[in-house]
């Protein structure tokens, strides 16, 4: 057989997940198309020796992304290009543009004497896209965060554990829409908790 | 309705919906009642007072109070899966059906062929279980006291029921929904605050339910409040640290199968409430008064009589007496001849003159004894007479026919949650009452829970509780338990003169309502005689839960799907469709095997093992661990980690290492790739791969913050398919990479990267865990399922045949390939899997090295990774891992000299074979030995591994 028969489709973790019994009418909350919830691009980026980094030799763009590491409480301000602090050294930067975050890490990789590193995890998380007035009461029901007062604002993020499982809460508008940034392998009975569980 | 059926209930009054008559059972019998009503009230309003049974002496029980601190009327609600025992029918809503049964009898309730305990009651005094089954062995009479003994049946079906939990946030979490904390709620949310008020009934209002205060206004304020949201038939249950309060909600009641159908209907709620400050609105709990035979159905808390009076119409009997210590009960006086009653006696254990409402009382013609208390109850199944005898032991009325008896001994505040807090109590002598004393920082106590207020108090004439020593009955402390003031008495015989020890030899304060009902009285008996102070006995300590709560609500809804945490491989779907058995390996759920139609796992195992040597496997190692670490010091960060040198690691290489501990004992081991200079990619065993990130991320911050390094955790990034077999060069040529698969260019334990179908980068590592040429094919996870499907097309030109973990495990026996964790256990050193050698080749320093020159970890006979072949075994015969290795001949009890840690049949070598550790087991090889298990002793060989291909030629094919 010949190589041009082989089909190379990227697949979402959440693939067949409504045939296989989720049910979305039953939760005030949605999960948007499948599709969205595979092209958000991570890279994981990291600061080498945190000793070694100096604000001041970083370009505008960098030393946003880093102030806003270190604030610890908000993504930056581009809601297109959100940079999450989950770590004092560590960050993660999604786009929904793959070209367009490689585009900025590129970037963030020639700025000189700023040993930042990234890694792209693009595979690695699953982004579930939760609207409507009852996601902030759906996720209450398995996370001890205060969604109102740590997630109050839009771009305001808080790494806690939905469901025992370790999640990234990004609220990105003020009408209850929430991100959550989960490891693929436990996105699927995620979904089973948010959607099954009454 | 007929109303002739609900003999009890008054014609008007009441809370109740007169409009909804409500249909039940209680032990087969049907039954009428209304909306509003409890299970309880419904029940007296039929005139049943016969409602369950004691644990131990299955003494007749009736309803003893109207709350949770219920601890008589207990039944089995339900049928099926959602059947529940022990449910207070003082909180059971009624409705439609509801199928209620009484525990704990047999025959019947009323005939209750176990009451033969109670007959010999002097047979079994507190401390019998302890002093008597104990000899010769508890087993010899556990059957039959489980049999007659407990409380309830377990449903027999699975719950289908749904439970949840919330989290919830507040400013001011206010416990309690009666006047002060409606009150407290609405204060605190006028300033702004968002309140939680938890309520345990069903309505707010608490004591003014049944009281006749007019609470209206202030309910309708709390809710119309925005600031103020409210949770009725909620109860807060259990305080932690950092105000974190548990309350557990009930939805649904425990009903029929039809009232709760619908599949999204949720039984039980658990919130847990994170609150800024907690305001504590309890209230208090009417306490019994003891006296001889003050059990019987029939008997009362007053509060009890006076809630079904006012609250449900239910008159509870038409001849009733009352005993008191205190002003209380004396409203109930006026109400029930208000009712319809007769108020036969009012007995107060006080003096004449410490009273104006007894003496005023008298005044409307109720006759008052003073100083007086019961001497004596009758009635078999209720009460039907009681005598009367003064404090100094005369007797003023021998018998008194009633049909009912109101008791107050006075009020206990509900403290539980302020003393889970770490609130500090006082005994207050004039409520006769511990009351809050210290009171933590950010809480706040308010009405009856500070102590209940009795009106004509003065300290001449304090509120006590009579305890008298008496010969003419039982006196009980605890109805639920059975335990009697005589019972005290032994205790401190038996110099058990701690109230914990007290609780714990007799049981007292031990039943379901955790001595809501019993710990005040038997804390003052024990004073009593040990002639000490109240204050100085103390209390026991209150624990969560202040009220059962059931599993169900605890879980959470963890079941089935959502029972344990379960990862899935990116190539799940796919592993699916190729009729994967999945079992569980840690927290990843993997393909153990791919049986076929008809075939079993065992079948397939031995089939996929043939098949991955005869020509080419597949198999889905994306759980593998995979770790990134980057950065000019990458190289001498892992060579810190590994007993294996890692500096001399080339770029395009691999390198298998083992981890240690502090100890020196084995904890991992996996793969060190180099994939450029700086970066290497280290690979894990599956169950540890998120152990040794982390591990790595605390050496890497807190012991060498000063190596330039990264780490980057990649697992689940990158999906693998790896191929195995003979023909696994052949199936990733024509899959089509850019990847140079010459076997000199690209040889075993190499790795490259490169790209399919154009940019789609792989990341291909040469290595093999069963022996055989293979390629671990990476590939970001998203490409995983269709990287398994062309595989599996290109393939099968070659047969190729996907392969389950139970599969490889055969492989890797066959080749000696150790399994950390399996292979290995909490002892095992370098040494002992054959690594010591290599060791001591390595001149830098690496974690757990100077633990291995510890004198235990250095001698001779320690336990030796070895191969057991049994030859003499069939394959129909069964080795199991696990099995003790003994000297042959032997018969158990015998020393053990190790045991099998691996073993299958190979179907490659057509034996049994496995892996073991054994004693001195390097100096044995060749020995004969047995295997042990269950009783049965099986010969084996010690051997030295591998079983297959010793040369290793086929790795390098």
């Amino acid at each position: 057989m010949s190589k041009a028969a082989l089909i190379w489709n990227p697949v979402s973790p959440f693939e067949g997940r409504e045939q296989r019994g989720c049910n979305l009418t039953r939760m005030s909350a949605r999960v948007r198309s499948p599709g969205e919830m595979m092209i958000h691009h991570v890279h994981q980026g990291k600061i080498a020796k945190e000793a070694e980094y100096n604000e001041k030799n970083c370009s505008t763009e960098v030393a946003a992304i880093v102030k806003s590491v270190h604030a610890g409480e908000k993504t930056s301000a581009d809601t297109d290009f959100p940079v999450f602090c989950i770590s004092p050294r560590e960050c993660l930067m999604v786009s929904k543009s793959v070209h367009s975050l490689q585009e900025k890490v590129s970037r963030l990789n020639d700025v000189s004497d700023f040993p930042y590193y990234t890694t792209d995890l693009s595979d690695r998380y699953a982004v579930i896209k939760l609207s409507g007035p009852g996601v902030a009461s759906a996720l209450a029901r398995g996370t001890a965060v205060d969604l109102e007062g740590l997630c109050r604002d839009v771009g305001s993020y808080v790494q806690t554990r939905l469901f025992n499982r370790a999640v990234i809460i990004h609220r990105v508008s003020m009408v209850g829409d929430f991100d959550i940034y989960v490891d693929r392998s436990l996105s699927v009975q995620l979904m089973i908790w948010l959607f099954d569980a009454p | 309705m007929n109303r002739l059926n609900q003999c009890a209930r008054l014609p008007q009054g009441g809370l109740i919906d007169r409009n909804q008559t409500i249909t039940f059972q209680f032990d087969g019998k049907c039954y009428q009642g209304y909306k509003g009503d409890t299970l309880a009230s419904a029940l007296l309003a039929n005139g049943v007072h016969l409602v369950g049974r004691s644990m131990k002496l299955h003494r007749p029980r009736g309803v003893l109070s109207a709350g949770a601190e219920e601890c008589n009327a207990l039944m089995h609600i339900g049928e099926g899966g959602r059947s529940e025992p022990n449910v207070r029918a003082t909180l059971q809503p009624l409705c439609e059906g509801i199928k209620a049964v009484s525990q704990n009898n047999w025959p019947a309730l009323g005939f209750d062929i176990h009451a033969i305990l109670d007959w010999t009651a002097g047979l079994w005094p507190a401390g019998f279980y302890n002093k008597t089954f104990i000899w010769p062995s508890w087993r010899w009479y556990e059957g039959v006291v489980r049999a007659v003994a407990g409380l309830g049946r377990l449903p027999d079906e699975d719950d289908p029921d749904h439970y949840t939990q919330q989290t919830y946030h507040c400013d001011v979490l206010v416990c309690g929904g009666g006047r002060a904390g409606m009150q407290v709620a609405m204060d605190t949310a006028q300033s702004g605050k968002k309140v939680l008020l938890v309520e345990q009934d069903g309505e707010l209002g608490g004591s003014a339910l049944w009281d006749g205060s007019d609470i209206t206004p202030l309910r309708q304020a709390v809710k119309q409040s925005h600031n103020i949201k409210v949770l009725c038939n909620a109860t807060a249950v259990a305080y932690f640290d950092h105000h974190w309060v548990t309350v557990s909600e009930r939805l649904t009641p425990s009903c029929t199968n039809d009232a709760r159908s619908e599949a999204l209907s949720v039984r039980e709620r658990l919130w847990k409430i994170k609150a800024n400050h907690i305001a504590l609105a309890t209230g208090a709990i009417e306490q019994p008064i003891v006296f001889p035979n003050n059990d019987r159905p029939g008997i009362m808390l007053a509060s009890a009589v006076r809630q079904y009076l006012n609250r449900y119409a239910v008159l509870v009997g038409r001849k009733i007496a009352l005993v008191t210590n205190n002003d209380s009960i004396y409203d109930l006086a006026y109400e029930l001849r208000k009712a319809g009653a007769v108020v036969l006696c009012i007995i107060d254990s006080r003096t004449a003159g410490s009273s104006l409402a007894a003496e005023k009382a008298v005044q409307q013609g109720f006759t008052v004894y003073y100083r007086a208390l019961p001497r004596n109850t009758r009635g078999r199944l209720r009460i039907n007479s009681l005598s009367v005898e003064s404090l100094d032991g005369q007797l003023i009325e021998a018998r008194v026919p009633c049909d009912a008896l109101a008791m107050s001994g006075a009020w206990q505040p509900a403290v539980h949650l302020f003393s889970q807090a770490r609130g500090s109590l006082r005994y207050d002598e004039s409520t006769a009452a511990f009351v809050p004393d210290r009171i933590p920082d950010n809480m706040s106590v308010t009405g009856d829970a500070l102590g209940f207020d009795y009106g004509q108090l003065t300290e001449e004439h304090p509120v006590f509780r009579y305890i008298p020593k008496h010969q003419l009955g039982r006196q009980w402390v605890d109805f639920q338990h059975d335990v009697t003031l005589k019972d005290i008495d032994i205790a401190v015989q038996e110099e058990f003169v701690s109230i914990e020890h007290l609780k714990r030899y007799t049981t007292a304060g031990m039943s379901v309502d955790q001595g809501k009902t019993s710990n005040i009285n038997a804390l003052t008996a024990l004073a009593e005689r040990l002639q000490k102070p109240i204050p100085e006995i103390g209390t026991t300590t209150f624990r969560p839960f202040y009220m059962p709560v059931t599993l169900g609500s605890l879980n959470g809804g963890r079941k089935g799907e959502r029972y344990a945490l379960a990862r899935t491989s990116p190539l799940h779907n796919q592993l699916e469709k190729a009729g994967a058995e999945f079992w569980d390996y840690g927290h990843w759920r993997r393909p153990a095997a791919f049986p076929r139609a008809g075939e079993s796992v065992e079948n397939a195992m031995q089939r996929e093992a043939l098949a991955v040597r005869q020509s080419v496997g597949i198999y889905d190692g994306s759980p593998l661990g995979k770790i990134e670490v980057r950065g000019p010091d990458a190289a001498e960060f892992l060579n810190r980690f590994y007993i294996n040198n890692i500096l001399t690691l080339k770029v395009g290489k691999a390198r298998y290492g083992i981890m240690l501990n502090e100890k020196g004992i084995v904890i991992d081991d996996g793969i060190v790739c180099c994939l450029e200079p700086g970066f290497y990619l280290v690979h894990t065993t599956s169950g540890n791969a998120d152990t040794i990130y982390a591990w790595m991320e605390e050496w890497q911050q807190c012991e060498w913050p000063n190596l330039d390094v990264v780490i980057c955790a990649v697992t689940t990034q990158w999906a693998n398919c790896t191929l195995q077999g003979p023909n696994a060069r052949r199936v990733l040529e024509k899959l089509g990479t850019t990847l140079d698969l010459d076997n000199v260019r690209f040889p075993h334990m190499s790795i490259q990267s490169g790209f399919v179908n154009g940019d789609i980068p792989v990341r291909v590592m040469r290595a093999s865990f069963t022996g055989e040429l293979g390629y671990e094919v990476n590939i970001p996870a998203n490409y995983g399922d269709a990287l398994w499907q062309n595989l599996l097309e290109v393939g099968a030109e070659w047969d190729i045949t996907p392969y389950g973990v139970e599969s490889l495990m055969i492989l890797r026996t066959e080749k000696g390939y150790l399994h950390v964790g399996a292979d290995t256990d909490g002892t095992t050193v370098p040494d002992d899997i054959g690594w010591g050698g290599p060791i001591k080749n390595k001149k830098a320093d690496f974690i757990g090295r100077r633990s291995l020159a510890l004198q235990d970890n250095t001698k001779s006979d320690r336990f030796h990774f070895v191969g057991i072949e049994c030859p003499s075994l069939t394959r129909s015969e069964s080795v199991l891992s696990g099995s003790h290795i003994i000297g042959i001949g032997e018969q158990a009890p015998a020393a053990s000299q190790g045991y099998l840690t691996s073993a299958f049949y190979s179907p490659n070598i057509n034996q049994w074979i496995g892996l073991g550790l054994v004693r001195g087991g390097r100096e044995r090889i060749g020995e004969t030995v047995g295997l042990f298990h269950n009783g049965s002793v099986q010969p084996a060989k010690i051997v030295e591994p591998p079983f297959f291909d010793k040369e290793g030629g086929r790795l390098h094919v």
